[in-house]
């Protein structure tokens, strides 16, 4: 089993990534590849399969503080064994990533309950998701209305979130929830972590144009919350999300630009490509270099601390151009399979390409985030508009 | 990580150094700097901060040439310091012959010419010369640069032959000259969005400078992305000295000065139009710049061959465990 003394001082991430591979390589027979077309239980129980025996064998601990059950060493240690994984298919989708947007900023902001919650977390035990949207609070997430009422030792929480991913598996949800008055925008929310099994918790499935119902609605009707779940500070779970955003946008992206290229080869393999074909593919593989350079450099600067959350918004824009761009080729090159075969792998196909047109959507929206790179990075916030 | 100081210092003396309209006199200033030393010392960090401060100054000292050079080098030994190199550049028709080679103007005075046939690194030489005077100066679109233009190799004292083992290390020379073209194109795009991102909070239409209006911040900010993908791509190759990550850096370095050249201009507006303004003098560069060493789109259709035959198939452009060897820029500008 590795042992985290062996990964210290310089070269350790090379040694460590060259030890997991081998491990990885070794256990391949024992771990559960997801085969195309597969259903989505099918996924979620493939990649807790895989977390449990990553734990197991120590491997999930590296990276994460020794106060909360994991081994310390450097954050990117975590980001090494997502990519192998990933690239390898043992962490199909954003299953596991989902780890990595929301178990940082539990740490940082709520110990006591990470100390508690993240090692079944991370060994595939249970499942988290994100109460962050609601119906009338997308883009303009400040908005959102979910109440939670303070009844002294508890909150009640009344309302409605939507696209919340993976809830359906999911035993405990990251919430925001309005704790201020109903015009205190992005001061007066709260992040709680919740039990989703609390009486007054529904969830309804989304049937999505990708067939598989990964967003749902999740209702929230009177339900009792302890206090002692709270995540930072009361009228603070601004600052709560923002953290968790600068990690769905930024850490997570280095893990799935390896599955993205991977997904490039593989159509490659796939179809039967003409040297007419080549400009695009190489320009969909231009654009994919884009992606795995600049969150290679986000992932050694989030390591040093030196990236800050509004700098992620360049690498949710080429994520979502990115991998746009490639599921494009998918019809192209499949010349009619695309649309007409029945085959496992055509409905896979299928699946990954229709998933593919929300990456503009999801997670900000590509015009959220050119706002945030223009008022931010360009320093056009303060630029005054006169209204119209 | 980089060592802060030597950035610093080398920063200070190539400005100095390049200060000088004329490029023979820069390039001599530079070579009196230490830039062969430095560059022999930490290739990464020589490269990034002399090219980077070519595209932002529009200063050309013929570094290429060494970067290229060097690499030669450790197969090639006569090549030594100060060759100039005639890079392919254009294919002209058949039934009207022209140009086919250029040459950096700071590099006139060279006693030493390689001729590079086309970017395959077969049949390369050295052509002994007096100079490359015997070509005039093309105006062609970027008449501040000055390409010496060829057509042929010239007829020279004595020509030399590469020795075997030079077309090995080729790949690895071709792989260095794109990433120290990537880093000048990048720093000529900062350079014109820093330009127009200032002159868009200056400029007022409709009572209110233009820089608040979503459709031309949404054209910087795409800007932006372009340019720091590229910047991370340059800043990868530099560090991995891979020819396929040297090939997309150069890439995204066309995109990232052909993105520029689109959105800058439309946010000048009219003013960026004319000669005036020194935005044509850095679009007309980077479109030299982008054909050096094979363009965006032939490198995209190389990989895109790659792909096809199956030579990337594990490819993932960068590893974790590559340490940075340039400090990577944070994704602002100071507008």
């Amino acid at each position: 089993l590795p042992a985290p003394a062996e990964y210290e001082g310089p070269d350790g991430l090379r040694r460590f990534r060259r030890d997991l591979a081998a491990w990885l390589d070794e256990r391949a027979a024992a771990l559960c590849v997801s085969a195309p077309g597969a259903s989505l239980d099918d996924e979620v129980a493939c990649t807790r399969e895989n977390q449990r025996q990553l734990w197991d064998a120590d491997w999930l601990r590296f990276g994460w503080p020794r106060s909360v059950g994991g081994f310390g060493g450097p954050p990117i240690l975590r980001a090494a064994i997502a990519e192998e994984a990933a690239a390898r298919r043992l962490f199909p989708g954003t299953i596991f990533a989902m780890t990595e947007v929301l178990a940082p900023t539990l740490v940082d902001a709520a110990p006591d309950l990470a100390i508690r919650h993240l090692a079944p977390y991370l060994r595939g035990e249970e499942g988290w998701c994100q109460g962050f949207s609601e119906p009338d609070a997308g883009s303009d997430l400040a908005s959102l209305r979910c109440r939670a009422v303070d009844e002294g030792d508890h909150w009640v929480v009344t309302g409605q979130k939507i696209w919340t991913t993976l809830a359906q598996y999911a035993a405990r949800i990251v919430l925001l929830a309005r704790t201020g008055s109903p015009e205190s925008r992005h001061r007066g929310i709260t992040a709680m972590l919740v039990d989703m099994e609390s009486p007054g918790v529904t969830v309804r499935p989304l049937h999505a144009m990708n067939e598989k119902d990964e967003f749902s609605e999740t209702f929230f009707d009177g339900v009792r919350v302890p206090k002692s779940r709270l995540i930072g500070e009361v009228d603070k779970g601004w600052q709560v999300a923002m953290e968790m955003l600068r990690s769905e946008r930024g850490g997570i992206f280095w893990m799935l630009s390896a599955r993205l290229v991977s997904e490039l080869q593989d159509l490659v393999a796939e179809a039967d490509l003409e040297p007419a074909d080549d400009e695009r593919v190489g320009h969909a593989f231009v654009s994919l270099g884009a992606l795995r350079a600049r969150t290679w450099t986000s992932q050694h600067r989030l390591n040093t601390g030196t990236m800050s959350t509004p700098e992620t918004s360049i690498d949710k824009i080429l994520m979502a151009s990115a991998e746009q761009e490639l599921f494009d080729l998918v019809p192209l090159v499949l010349n009619g399979r695309f649309e007409l075969d029945g085959t496992d792998t055509a409905r896979a196909w299928r699946t990954e390409y229709m998933y593919s047109r929300a990456a503009s959507i999801y997670g900000g929206s590509a015009e959220i985030q050119r706002n945030i790179v223009a008022d931010q990075l360009l320093g056009l916030r303060s630029v005054a508009t006169t209204g119209t | 990580m980089t060592d802060d100081a030597l950035v610093t210092d080398l920063t200070r003396t190539f400005a100095a150094a390049l200060d000088h309209e004329d490029g023979g006199t820069a390039r001599r200033e530079l070579l009196a700097a230490g830039w062969l030393d430095a560059l022999a010392y930490d290739e990464p960090v020589a490269v990034s901060v002399l090219f980077r401060i070519q595209g932002a100054t529009l200063r050309d000292a013929g570094a290429l040439d060494d970067v290229i050079a060097r690499h030669l080098a450790a197969r090639w030994q006569e090549i030594g310091d100060g060759v100039a190199i005639a890079y392919p550049f254009a294919t002209p028709l058949a039934e009207k012959p022209g140009a086919t080679h250029v040459v950096l103007p700071a590099h006139r005075d060279a006693s030493r010419l390689l001729w590079l046939p086309d970017l395959a690194g077969d049949d390369m030489r050295i052509v002994e010369v007096d100079g490359i005077r015997s070509t005039h100066a093309v105006a062609g679109i970027d008449p501040e640069l000055g390409l010496l233009a060829l057509s042929a190799p010239p007829t020279g004292r004595s020509t030399r032959s590469a020795p075997r083992g030079a077309p090995a290390v080729w790949e690895g020379a071709l792989a260095a000259g794109r990433v120290a073209l990537a880093h000048q194109m990048i720093a000529g795009a900062y350079t014109l969005l820093e330009m127009a991102t200032m002159y868009a909070r200056a400029r007022h239409q409709f009572g209110q400078p233009i820089a608040a209006f979503q459709a031309v911040k949404h054209r910087l900010a795409e800007t932006l992305v372009a340019i720091s993908s590229a910047d991370a791509a340059a800043v990868a190759a530099a560090s991995n000295r891979e020819p396929t990550t040297a090939a997309v850096a150069k890439a995204l370095a066309g995109r990232a000065a052909a993105v520029t050249a689109r959105n800058c201009l439309q946010v000048f507006g009219g003013i960026g139009f004319t000669v005036e303004h020194e935005f044509h003098r850095y679009f007309r560069r980077s479109l030299v710049l982008d054909r050096l060493l094979s363009d965006q789109r032939a490198l995209e259709r190389e990989l895109g061959r790659l792909l096809r035959e199956g030579g990337l198939g594990s490819e993932r452009i960068v590893a974790l465990d590559q340490e940075p060897a340039v400090d990577v820029r944070g994704s602002s500008i100071s507008g």
